[in-house]
């Protein structure tokens, strides 16, 4: 018999009150669509915050639990095995999978908890009861209650009692799309992917804003940032990627106004654009990499003068980070080996060499009143293009 | 239709390769078999062997076939360092190596190995330097027949000649997967290398498959193990189809293939001279399918792009700015930054012709016309 189930325990969700069943319902809806591709047919049963996931005979366990670590909302996923709420059963699924909960460990522990009073054994008499049961089956261990190499959990629960060696880290954060819609700037480079994961996990759902610029920009850097975008569709699911192309903005700042300025006047006009297209889309809020102090423009300076124009709340979760400590969460998510690869993106193709690093309002408005803004925006807007990218 | 201009990355598959890789396919004996299935099998791939080594110029007992030139090229390195580490810990070889060559010598290094680059300034090995070098005694030398992204042909016979004359016991490696078939007098040239390896695809064979030229007299120890074939050197069921297309498409690489790659490159090199500000990055001795240009103010990237929206594809030999991956080749060859961002290099087949050599030297400048800066 398989008597494997997964137990997913929400994290932050618990806290919720009358509205838990908005964001549980989120939860479900994500952790269904990623079992669809896993091999087998899963049945789910929630019940004291935590999913528990019954798999078929053929059910691929293991690729399920890798599946739900992704799932936002879910604090922990653990691989358990499911019996019936009697010491005798208990024992005996104990007894049954020994080997795998021991593993080479020398020291261990049980520890039991029983959420229903009713069962007659307290906690701690249910674990030295299968506590004597594992040291009878296997003397060369060592019982440690401090620092145990293994910890065997007994789960006494209200309609099942389950037996596991511990659960693995989930995703954390709140259900994907719990917190609104979210447009990213998605650039081929390290941060921005790791600035949609970062918002996704506090619960938005994303589409992602990439800006093309053909023929400085090639298929290569498109396909970089598919790749990218399909990294955070594996978090965030379906996943929209609209494509703008700047080259016209380029050339015409790169003719007309002075190149010191450049960076800050192209990053104003991809606020331009992304707030349109956030509107278009019934997105909330901007999502955009920026780390203070990284490169010229995001100085505290060239962030004030970027942050004037868009009326939508911009979220930059980097902001704070270190450059290394993006990239530990980079190579976490998968999108960090993508990242590297060297291709021109519309932020390398005219950089100008002695970069202002203070800029003003007023200097900028300056060299903006030269523009034809809006006909600038409006043609760029006639580029967009999207595409739907499946996670 | 598409313009290909990229034959120094990979060529398309002759008619003949093709047709020789389907009748290959069908033979579907294991040649190691002893009945009759095998025994055709068999005969077919001495047959490409035999064919093949007569291109190469060696003897067929001495071509060994491989997956690929990187694996040739891998298995002589290490197979080479293994007869002579012995006697000396020096390791020479030029500054403009493939990474087939440059990154086992690397690996070497954990081995003891004393790694000594021979610089190729404008395309031309710097023999004072290698006959200096080879006073200290040394295992291996590498030096490439053709490089693959200037061109350049260095010259072997001098190579060896300066082993000769130093009495050093150094075995030479020659890396000939871009001058096969194509450097003038490369049989003659290749007579003065103790190993060499090739490729089918950069001749209009197929993917998949290479050979490695070991001389006779040389018993380095393999590196991959199993059943035995290829007399031990390079074990694995032998691929009949792609050693069939190896050889098909060598025969059919003849003079007349080469004049017409000269008279091809004739052309868009007399056509390049008309405009301005072009450098021809020409190697005194250099392969006629390989043309390295600089076309100046504009990023090799945008130029390519611009090519490829019209369906011309070349490549562009130095990676772009945003990349870590500096060409080291370019500036081993000598070429300053400026030069090297606005590097392209042109891979020049018997397949291509007169009107697409016009379209694609077009297609440069309008692309530069309209994106290039000054």
């Amino acid at each position: 018999m398989n008597n494997e189930v997964l137990l997913l325990k929400y994290g932050e969700v618990v806290m919720k009150g009358l509205n838990r069943g908005y964001f549980d319902n989120m939860i479900v809806r994500r952790v269904k669509q990623l079992l669809k591709d896993v091999e087998g047919t899963f049945s789910l049963e929630y019940a004291q915050s935590t999913l528990c996931i019954v798999g078929d005979e053929y059910a691929d366990m293991v690729e399920a639990a890798e599946k739900m670590k992704k799932v936002f909302g879910v604090a922990s996923v653990c691989r358990a095995y499911r019996c019936e709420k009697t010491v005798e059963s208990i024992r005996e699924t104990v007894k049954e999978h020994l080997e795998e909960l021991i593993g080479d460990a020398k020291t261990f522990k049980c520890e039991g908890k029983r959420s229903d009073k009713s069962f007659p054994l307290s906690s701690p008499a249910l674990s030295g009861e299968i506590g004597g049961t594992v040291l009878q089956l296997m003397p060369h261990l060592k019982v440690d209650v401090v620092n145990p190499d293994v910890t065997i959990r007994l789960e006494v629960r209200d309609k099942y009692a389950a037996v596991h060696g511990g659960g693995e880290k989930g995703a954390g954060g709140m259900p994907n799309g719990s917190a609104g819609h979210g447009l990213l700037l998605l650039s081929g480079g390290i941060d921005s992917p790791v600035a949609g994961y970062l918002m996704a996990k506090r619960g938005l759902s994303l589409d992602g804003l990439y800006f093309d610029s053909p023929p400085y920009t090639g298929q290569a850097a498109e396909d970089k940032v598919n790749a990218l975008a399909e990294v955070l569709a594996g978090y965030c699911g379906k996943f929209y990627l609209h494509t703008i192309s700047l080259t016209e903005i380029q050339e015409v700042l790169m003719r007309d106004c002075d190149e010191r300025l450049f960076t800050v006047l192209l990053r104003r006009f991809m606020m331009r654009l992304a707030e349109r297209q956030a509107k278009n889309v019934n997105a909330s809020a901007l999502i955009t990499g920026e780390s203070l102090g990284q490169v010229a423009s995001q100085t505290l300076h060239a962030l004030t003068v970027t942050n004037a124009v868009p009326e939508l709340p911009v979220f930059r979760p980097c902001i704070a980070m270190d450059k290394d400590e993006i990239v530990q969460i980079s190579r976490k998510i998968g999108s960090f080996e993508i990242s590297i690869l060297p291709y021109e993106d519309c932020c390398t193709v005219f950089v100008p060499r002695h970069p202002n690093t203070r800029p003003t309002l007023e200097q900028i408005l300056e060299e903006e009143a030269k523009l034809d803004i809006n006909g600038l925006v409006d043609r760029a807007m006639e580029t967009h293009r999207h595409k739907k990218i499946l996670g | 239709m598409a313009v290909y201009f990229d034959n120094a990355a990979t060529t398309i598959p002759s008619e003949g390769a093709v047709a020789a890789f389907n009748k290959g396919l069908l033979l579907y004996g294991n040649p190691s078999s002893p009945h009759s299935a095998g025994a055709e099998a068999r005969r077919a791939l001495e047959a490409a062997r035999k064919s093949l080594a007569l291109q190469v110029g060696c003897k067929s007992e001495e071509l060994y076939f491989t997956a690929s030139g990187t694996e040739a090229n891998n298995s002589a390195v290490y197979g080479l360092w293994e007869l002579r580490k012995r006697y000396g810990k020096r390791v020479l070889l030029t500054d403009s190596e493939h990474p087939s060559v440059k990154e086992p010598c690397r690996r070497l290094e954990k081995d003891g190995a004393e790694l000594v680059y021979v610089p190729t300034p404008g395309g031309k090995l710097d023999m004072d330097f290698i006959k200096e070098a080879l006073k200290t005694p040394t295992a291996l030398i590498c030096v490439m027949l053709a490089n693959n992204e200037t061109g350049a042909v260095y010259d072997i016979k001098a190579v060896r000649d300066a082993i000769t004359k130093s009495g050093s016991r150094a075995l030479f490696h020659c890396d000939a997967v871009q001058g096969f078939m194509k450097a003038e007098g490369y049989k003659q040239l290749l007579r003065n290398a103790d190993t060499a390896a090739f490729s089918a695809h950069k001749i209009h064979g197929v993917r998949g498959i290479g050979a490695l030229m070991l001389r006779s007299n040389l018993h380095p120890p393999a590196f991959i193990l199993g059943g035995g074939q290829e007399k031990g050197i390079r074990s694995g069921t032998e691929n009949l189809a792609g050693a069939m297309a190896f050889a098909a498409a060598a025969e059919e690489y003849g003079k007349a293939q080469t004049e017409k790659v000269k008279a091809l490159r004739e052309h868009i090199e007399n056509r390049l001279r008309a405009l301005p500000d072009v450098d021809l990055n020409l190697p005194e001795k250099h392969l006629s399918g390989i043309l390295s240009i600089s076309l100046r103010g504009i990023k090799s990237e945008t130029a390519l792009n611009c090519l490829s929206a019209e369906g011309i594809y070349i490549s562009a030999s130095s990676a772009c700015s945003s990349g870590q991956a500096e060409n080291s080749v370019l500036a081993a060859y000598g070429l300053d930054k400026s030069a090297r961002e606005s590097a392209l290099r042109i891979g020049i087949s018997p397949m291509n012709t007169v009107e697409e050599a016009d379209a694609l030297i077009d297609a440069l400048v309008r692309a530069r016309a309209r994106y290039g800066r000054i």
